[in-house]
């Protein structure tokens, strides 16, 4: 070992300069951003409170209305403190052609270039659809058993697409939206995986046999009727039914 | 004593070198704050390695994350960064040690 300095070398208030200095630059650099949000434990609502959001949202879904700008954020705010979780009906400026509309059961959605019945057991009693989703293949090939929650909506039917439908077909691709039928009081997360529907005029949405059964959209009080909300991507919440 | 868990990237004789420098009563607050500079440096590097889409994830594990928890995700990260890291903290006590040196050796001019 060397012989210590009878004298420091180096000064510690130098040394504690740097620092500071390290610090500030490192703070500059990398400014604290908000990590992935995760979902709250939502606070009980009321169910006096409860019982007229949901009839809010029972009066819109069935009528199919366009509510106005200011009442439409008032009710997402309300869904959002519901969930517990945010919820929105247009993002990065973004919408779908309605938030509130009728559902169409579709057939199953194939993911995979080679997919049947045989590969994919959870399709009772469904259809496969004979072309694949007008938004592509699936991210990664899904899991034996595992449930699609697929939704299509007839974005065809937007102002500017036909000006910018490269960009929308990367933007709208699986993006994470929640379907809610609020006639059962049933939330369902679900990604949008086609922009064209069989019959447009009539329906507003289309869903993969596992969204129409766990949303149970066509119980003889929801009549197809649901309203659908984009969750914004930093929320990490997979898709299936969600308890409300 | 717990080991910090940038501490086993960096070369021990250079960071002894420094500390070293100083007197016997100085050299645990050296040592403490030449550590607080090599995590700040570590912490940068491995942030910029990383996609912009995860890069706050990752300043919340390296700032809130256990020792054992940034070392389970350190060891599943490319080598290349490994080395990256090894380098960017030996380079940052160099730079320290010539930044400590240049003060002094100006301070020892000044007084002859």
């Amino acid at each position: 070992m060397p012989p210590l300095p009878a004298t420091s070398l180096y000064s510690l208030e130098l040394l504690d300069t740097l620092l500071q200095k390290k610090q500030a630059e490192f703070a500059v650099t990398f400014p604290e951003k908000p990590v992935t949000q995760q979902i709250n434990n939502p606070q009980p609502t009321p169910e006096p409170e409860r019982d007229e959001i949901f009839a809010k949202l029972e009066t819109a879904a069935s009528s199919l209305s366009q509510l106005s700008e200011k009442e439409l954020l008032y009710l997402e705010q309300q869904v959002s403190d519901l969930l517990g979780f945010e919820v929105t009906s247009s993002l990065d400026d973004q919408r779908l052609t309605h938030t509130f509309g009728k559902i169409q059961a579709l057939a199953e959605f194939v993911l995979q270039p080679h997919q049947n019945t045989v590969s994919t057991p959870a399709v009772r009693g469904a259809n496969m659809q004979a072309t694949r989703p007008t938004l592509g293949w699936a991210k990664k090939p899904p899991e034996n058993g595992e449930k699609h929650f697929l939704l299509a909506n007839h974005l065809l039917l937007l102002e500017d697409w036909h000006l910018k439908y490269a960009h929308y077909k990367n933007w709208y691709k699986w993006r994470k939206l929640l379907v809610l039928n609020p006639f059962n009081r049933v939330a369902v997360i679900v990604e949008l995986a086609s922009f064209t529907l069989p019959n447009p005029m009539q329906y507003q949405f289309g869903g993969s046999p596992d969204v129409i059964r766990a949303s149970q959209a066509w119980s003889p009080e929801a009549q197809g009727h649901v309203c659908v909300f984009f969750i914004p991507e930093e929320i990490a919440i997979k898709p299936g039914l969600h308890k409300i | 004593m717990n080991t910090l868990w940038f501490e086993q990237y960096a070369s021990d004789s250079l960071f002894n070198s420094v500390v070293d420098g100083f007197v016997e009563v100085q050299q645990v607050a050296a040592s403490q704050k030449l550590l607080a500079i090599l995590e700040l440096a570590a912490k940068a590097l491995l942030i910029e390695e990383t996609e912009e889409a995860y890069q706050a994830d990752v300043a919340q594990l390296l700032s809130t994350g256990s020792a054992e928890e940034i070392n389970d995700w350190l060891v599943n990260q490319p080598l290349s960064i490994i080395n990256s890291l090894k380098e960017r903290l030996d380079r940052t006590i160099l730079q320290v040690q010539a930044q400590l040196a240049a003060k002094g050796s100006s301070v020892i001019l000044q007084s002859t």
